[in-house]
């Protein structure tokens, strides 16, 4: 550690080069910023500009993130290509280290500043996640009618500068990075929330969606401060090896501590991607928010959330380490086990008797929160969690889909009701379609690539032998297929509610990006390999020897 | 068998010796606190009533921080500042917070002129 100032203060400023997508978000809300302050308050021209200003930052971070990407997959090509050279082929005793590949990996995973952050591909992976279901609730804002007014861009920005908070916390290795990174993600969420002013439902879901968080961010703040007393330091690493010191020196004694401590812990952290015991909020938030907000909920704080949970995990239980180095190991594939039995088959009977499409969709969203957590059941390698990554990437494209054919739906008809979109499929038979094909996926149907997701965690259980959750994850797929048919029916089949046809029309846009997520999925089916290849490629990071 | 340096608890006849400045004191404080704000956050119906919980649920971490920092054993390679550092931080973000659930709470006042959170329930199934 330097303790020349002005060496680390150089060091911090140059560093600034290896977060340039974080770095280019902030600078397009920033910039964004001060052209919706000095704007005049009156002027049509120029209400968007700040919402194209973010859109830019948002998409150069994108364009880097790629690049990164790019980088990272070609430096593992070549991890592979060295570990396979014959080097000590033909001297007996003197065998190819098995780590070698590992290795070259892991040099890509680059503490910056004072270790509060890491840059390596599972971050990249995951800010290109980010980056993409924020650049599509962006689009989806633009156009939404619900939050045309004065306020639009303020909306708009307060999406980018969220997800900021959420690049932030998937590259995280601190306590006090993830605290505030994750606070920065709540904090805005709670205001998006509550945005639309004089709506009585948005103003309910913002104190709903405060109270609650604050509630989990309390409790844990609160595991955290013990973290630090039983270990004397904030680096997540160092915890969970001093973790696994006090539980190989005091064995019995601090088992019961550390449980509670981490059980604290992974509260907070399970409250974000809304999981069974902690999902109170998420269906009265999701169903009051503006619509393009609620679309936002489901897919970047529940990414982050998940991106945090995996980095945590992969501390505290490495994967891929079936030995009892870990902490107890098998304890925690149980309880992700119960979670996601629990998470699933709660969200999907919850979401049969719902007759708002938003709120029917906040529950199918806490039912894939479930199917991803039954990925977590089975750790003994990375092929789990890439399973869950792989998952997460098809969940945002049809997720997001549906939220943007809801949104335009709703601009045609003031709500989201289900008999107030009976028959809209003849007004838009475009996004109609789509919607069908979107629900289609949300249930798992082969032509597309929900079938993948599903069939993936599915196969990775069944290599664990975890048959019982398979089971339950199918009963599941065909609870939820009642539910959205019964969007998909009012939708497409049932006759308007009155023959009266607004002669407005959705712009262009929304049809063009929905034919982008119908092809993404069919795509996303049929050549799964190279993502599902990447998927575990970016876990490398992840995959500690110790 | 010892217990870890990092975790300086004092046997039950110093802490009644010792004078009130012992980890001891501090941690159950903060156990006080915290228990205290999660009874507020789950009887309270009033709004400001359930923040303040909040806050109290984020001042016993900030005690247990600071009270880490003070006691743990800097030759065990306990980071002290660490722990003040962190507090600092709840501070500020508390009030992040705070300003946000306000306004917040403000809206819910405007529109369904009540603070009382069973009296705000329209979004149920």
């Amino acid at each position: 550690m330097p303790h020349d100032l002005a060496e680390l203060l150089n060091r911090n400023v140059r560093d600034l080069w290896l977060i340039l997508p974080e770095v280019l978000v902030a600078l397009g809300f920033v910039f964004g910023l001060l052209v919706e302050m000095l704007r005049k308050p009156d002027s049509l021209a120029s209400r968007k500009t700040a919402s194209y200003i973010l859109l830019l930052g948002l998409v150069m971070g994108l364009w880097v993130t790629l690049n990164e990407m790019n980088d990272y997959v070609g430096s593992t090509r070549q991890a592979v290509l060295i570990k396979q050279e014959p080097v000590g082929v033909d001297q007996p005793g003197v065998t190819v280290p098995k780590t070698v590949a590992r290795d070259v990996a892991i040099t890509y995973s680059q503490p910056l500043y004072s270790g509060m952050i890491v840059r390596d591909s599972f971050g990249t992976f995951f800010k290109f996640v980010l980056l993409l279901g924020t650049i599509l609730s962006v689009l989806l804002a633009l156009n939404a009618r619900q939050l045309e007014g004065p306020n639009q861009g303020e909306f708009i920005l307060l999406l980018g500068a969220t997800c900021l908070g959420g690049m932030f916390l998937a590259s995280s290795t601190n306590l006090l990075m993830l605290y505030l990174s994750l606070e920065s993600l709540s904090i805005l969420s709670y205001v998006m929330a509550g945005f639309l002013p004089g709506d009585r439902r948005s103003a309910e879901a913002g104190i709903k969606y405060v109270m609650y968080g604050a509630m989990a961010s309390g409790i844990m703040i609160f595991g955290f401060s013990y973290l630090y007393g039983l270990t004397g330091t904030l680096d997540l690493a160092e915890i969970a090896a001093k973790f696994r010191d006090l539980e190989g020196n005091y064995g019995g004694h601090t088992r019961g501590a550390l449980t509670a401590v981490l059980a604290l812990v992974f509260s907070g952290l399970l409250y974000k991607i809304a999981a069974v015991p902690f999902h109170y909020w998420s269906p009265d938030v999701y169903e009051g928010s503006p619509t393009a907000a609620t679309g936002f909920f489901s897919v970047v704080p529940k990414a982050a959330g998940f991106a945090v949970l995996l980095r945590v995990l992969a501390e505290f239980f490495p994967l891929g380490d079936l030995s009892d180095a870990g902490l107890n190991f098998q304890g925690a594939e149980k309880v992700f086990g119960v979670l996601a039995v629990l998470t699933m088959t709660m969200g999907n009977l919850a979401a049969l008797g719902q007759s708002n499409a938003k709120r029917m969709l906040a529950y199918s969203s806490i039912a894939h929160a479930g199917y991803m957590l039954a990925g977590f059941a089975a750790l003994d390698d990375a092929t789990g969690p890439a399973a869950v990554l792989y998952y997460l990437v098809v969940y945002l494209v049809m997720n997001l889909g549906a939220f943007l054919v809801i949104v335009a739906l709703e601009n045609l008809r003031g709500s989201a009701e289900l008999h107030a979109l009976r028959g809209a499929i003849r007004s838009e038979p475009m996004l109609g379609t789509a919607l069908v094909i979107f629900l289609f996926s949300l249930v798992g149907m082969p032509p597309l690539a929900g079938f993948i997701g599903k069939y993936l965690i599915m196969y990775k259980l069944a290599g664990a032998g975890n048959w019982g959750l398979i089971v339950i994850m199918g009963v599941n797929s065909v609870i939820s297929l009642f539910y959205y048919m019964r969007l998909a029916k009012a939708v497409a089949i049932d006759a308007p509610e009155d023959a009266h046809v607004s002669g407005e029309q959705n712009p262009f846009v929304l049809r063009f990006i929905a034919v982008g997520h119908v092809v993404a999925l069919l795509v996303l089916f049929v050549y799964f390999e190279p993502l599902m290849r990447l998927c575990r490629q970016v876990l490398e990071p992840l995959l500690k020897t110790i | 068998m010892p217990l870890p340096s990092a975790l300086p608890l004092p046997a039950i006849e110093n802490l009644l010796s010792g004078g009130p400045d012992n980890l001891f004191n501090y941690l159950v404080l903060g156990a006080l606190l915290f228990a205290a704000g999660i009874f507020a956050m789950v009887s309270r119906r009033n709004a400001v009533g359930i923040l303040m919980g909040v806050e109290l649920i984020l001042n016993a971490s900030g005690i247990n921080f600071v009270a880490f920092a003070r006691f743990g054993g800097h030759e065990t390679g306990f980071h002290g500042y660490d722990g003040q550092i962190f507090a600092l931080f709840i501070i500020v973000l508390a009030a992040a917070e705070a300003a946000v659930a306000l306004a917040l709470v403000l809206a819910v006042f405007q529109t369904h002129r009540t603070i009382e959170m069973d009296r705000v329930d329209e979004l149920k199934m």
